[in-house]
């Protein structure tokens, strides 16, 4: 019993792998089964013609026995397709061979309804077409073998003694093939029913349980009247109320904190048709009163049977007790970064007002000039601060709009002494950090103060250019002397000098590469990596 | 002489602002260092021009002190601030005849606004 037992599994399990499907691995399963079941058949038969010496159209058995063979061998090679056509095939060459046997089609054709049946369950029910095709395969049989009149004990002049003993075979046979394929279907119905029946059972449960179970408020809404038709359980804890009969009836807009108003409800009534889904963040009332923020999504929801609304509400009372606390706090710092910034720059106007005061003191004019080119100095840091006050970044300059003001800050300190001192820009919008920025507003002060005190101590006009460009992380500032300029400014800074000293030191200070050139004009180049 | 009043609460830099202006010869400076003080000394001694800083101690900074003094009249003002806030700004400007210079003040741009406000006058 185990040895058939292990061999009707080995059978049946012929061609399967784990690539295949679930519901194709059940239709190899059977295609197999079927094809054994008809190969034993076969066997039995053709051992009882040759008991009985019936000499039947044995070219025709031969090959049906090859088919049924080709079978397994199609499965083997994964040609699922190709062997359900061939089972199909057998299964009525077989039939017709049995039919003109028995030479009287009405019993015979007992056989033809469970082979007819065979297509429905061997291949997938969505291929309507091979199907039908299948199905019409024994008819063409019948109607080819009438018109021709080759399917007669006649015409094959066979010679059967023992005949009747033969039919009665068959009509056990067919009995017994009936049965198995009845078996088969019923069996096969029947378990997919099962499968589906408690799949849909699972399904509901699961989806009962999740519903149930939500951490977040669920809602279901009737879309004919707007009323809350079912909640699950969070919805009961969070509007704090005994059951989900209290819910249910009541619109959701009626929980709500601030009631919306007939103008309001319509129009997000209108949006919500538009759209099918809607979402945001509302304050809502429980039933005891208290007051809690829900973040809330409605999605319509259509099926063949209903329409109705999902509500979900997220109870984000922390978050936005948080939000708020964080609001705060980002507003006190941006009150304490501005006061940081007006104390910079009010203590730099401080030092500068203190030099200016004790410079009030002095008539030597070199003297004095000294302490106008200190307080140029904190004026170019204290413009930095105010630069950093106005942009959104609190440690990042838009340096180009730094360097336009500057320039006009310097200009205006040289142009009272009629110096006709003229500082053209071309600058490009880079961002420059503090730990750079700092320095190389220094660095430009002296240069430019330098070409400009220098035209003012020889009385003549001068044209300063002032470039600032960007290449990849390269930051490259060139300043000037126009060539037209009719007077040659003998500005290079000598190593003594505290302009070099600084220069140097700051050029130092952000790594960067300082050039002066002394040609037609004075021309400063300083480059550093941001 | 022009009567100029300074309303700075930073000694220093009130003190060198009044240097500075004083020093050009045309104008008479007198210092406070909050807004109501300056609202009593504009009802007794109403200057041609106020120096207002925005950020002064006491219960009204130099906006809101403005706009008390605009009840009953009409000078002409210099907000200086330590930062060009452009909200700080809107309100100024909102208080009219009016004008804004960053700290530290360069006597050139400080007249240059004297001069264009008192015109106006």
């Amino acid at each position: 019993m185990k040895v058939i037992l292990n061999i009707w599994n080995f059978i049946s399990s012929i061609g399967q792998n784990a690539g295949i499907l679930e519901p194709e691995q059940k239709r190899l399963k059977i295609t197999n089964q079927l094809n054994f079941v008809a190969l034993i058949f076969y066997l039995i038969f053709n051992t009882v013609f040759l008991v009985f010496d019936i000499h039947l159209i044995q070219f025709d058995y031969y090959l049906t026995g090859l088919l049924f063979v080709a079978v397994f061998v199609l499965n083997l090679k994964q040609k699922f397709i190709s062997a359900r056509l061939l089972l199909c095939i057998s299964l009525y060459w077989g039939l017709v061979n049995i039919i003109i046997l028995y030479g009287k089609t009405l019993e015979a054709n007992l056989l033809l309804f469970p082979v007819m049946l065979v297509p429905f369950f061997i291949f997938d029910m969505t291929r309507t077409r091979l199907i039908f095709a299948m199905l019409l395969m024994p008819f063409l049989f019948f109607i080819f073998g009438s018109l021709s009149g080759l399917f007669t004990l006649e015409a094959y002049a066979v010679k059967v003694d023992n005949i009747e003993w033969v039919q009665r075979m068959i009509q056990i046979s067919s009995v017994i093939a009936f049965s198995i394929v009845i078996y088969f279907f019923v069996r096969s119905n029947q378990s997919s029913e099962q499968a589906m029946e408690s799949k849909n059972t699972l399904l509901q449960q699961q989806i009962q349980t999740i519903f149930e179970n939500s951490s977040d408020a669920l809602m279901i809404i009737d879309n004919k009247n707007g009323q809350i038709s079912d909640a699950n359980q969070f919805s009961v804890e969070l509007f704090d109320c005994l059951s989900k009969d209290s819910l249910i009836g009541k619109k959701v807009s009626h929980l709500m904190k601030n009631k919306l108003s007939d103008v309001e409800l319509q129009s997000y009534r209108e949006r919500f048709i538009q759209e099918k889904s809607m979402s945001g963040e509302v304050e809502f009332t429980s039933f005891k009163g208290t007051t809690f923020w829900g973040e809330v999504k409605l999605k319509h929801i259509e099926t063949k049977q209903l329409s109705y609304q999902l509500v979900r509400i997220a109870d984000i009372t922390q978050r936005k007790k948080q939000e708020a606390l964080m609001q705060d706090s980002i507003r006190e710092k941006e009150i304490l970064i501005d006061e940081i910034h007006h104390r910079v720059k009010n203590n730099l106007a401080i030092v500068s007002s203190l030099l200016h005061l004790q410079s009030g003191k002095i008539n030597d004019t070199g003297l004095l000039e000294v302490f106008e080119e200190s307080r140029r100095r904190i004026q170019s840091i204290a413009l930095i601060h105010e630069k950093l006050y106005h942009f959104e970044s609190v440690e990042m300059i838009d340096f180009g709009e730094y360097l336009e003001s500057l320039t006009t800050t310097i200009h205006a300190a040289f142009s009272t002494n009629n110096s006709g001192v003229d500082i053209r820009c071309n600058l490009q919008e880079v961002h420059l950090k503090l730990h750079q920025a700092i320095p190389c507003a220094l660095i430009l002060n002296e240069l430019i103060s330098l070409l400009c005190k220098q035209s003012v101590q020889k009385g003549n006009g001068i044209e300063i250019r002032v470039s600032l460009t960007k290449a990849n992380a390269q930051i490259c500032i060139n300043i000037e002397q126009n060539n037209s300029t009719s007077i040659s400014l003998n500005s290079e800074l000598s190593d003594d000098s505290l302009e070099i000293t600084l220069v140097h030191a700051l050029v130092n200070q952000l790594n960067g590469k300082f050039v002066q050139k002394n040609d037609v004009g004075m021309h400063y180049e300083l480059t550093f990596e941001v | 002489m022009k009567k100029v009043l300074l309303v700075e609460d930073e000694a220093i830099i009130a003190l060198s602002t009044k240097k500075m202006l004083e020093k050009t010869g045309l104008f008479e400076v007198s210092i406070l260092d909050n807004g109501p003080a300056a609202i009593s000394f504009l009802k007794q001694q109403p200057p041609q021009i106020i120096l207002m800083d925005i950020k002064i101690v006491g219960v009204l900074d130099g906006i809101e002190t403005m706009h008390e003094i605009r009840k009953f009249s009409q000078v002409p003002v210099i907000y200086l601030t330590g930062n060009s806030d452009p909200r700080a700004r809107v309100r100024a400007k909102a208080t009219g005849n009016s004008d804004f210079l960053t700290k530290p003040v360069e006597i050139s741009d400080l007249l240059q606004s004297i001069s264009i406000l008192l015109d106006l006058q």
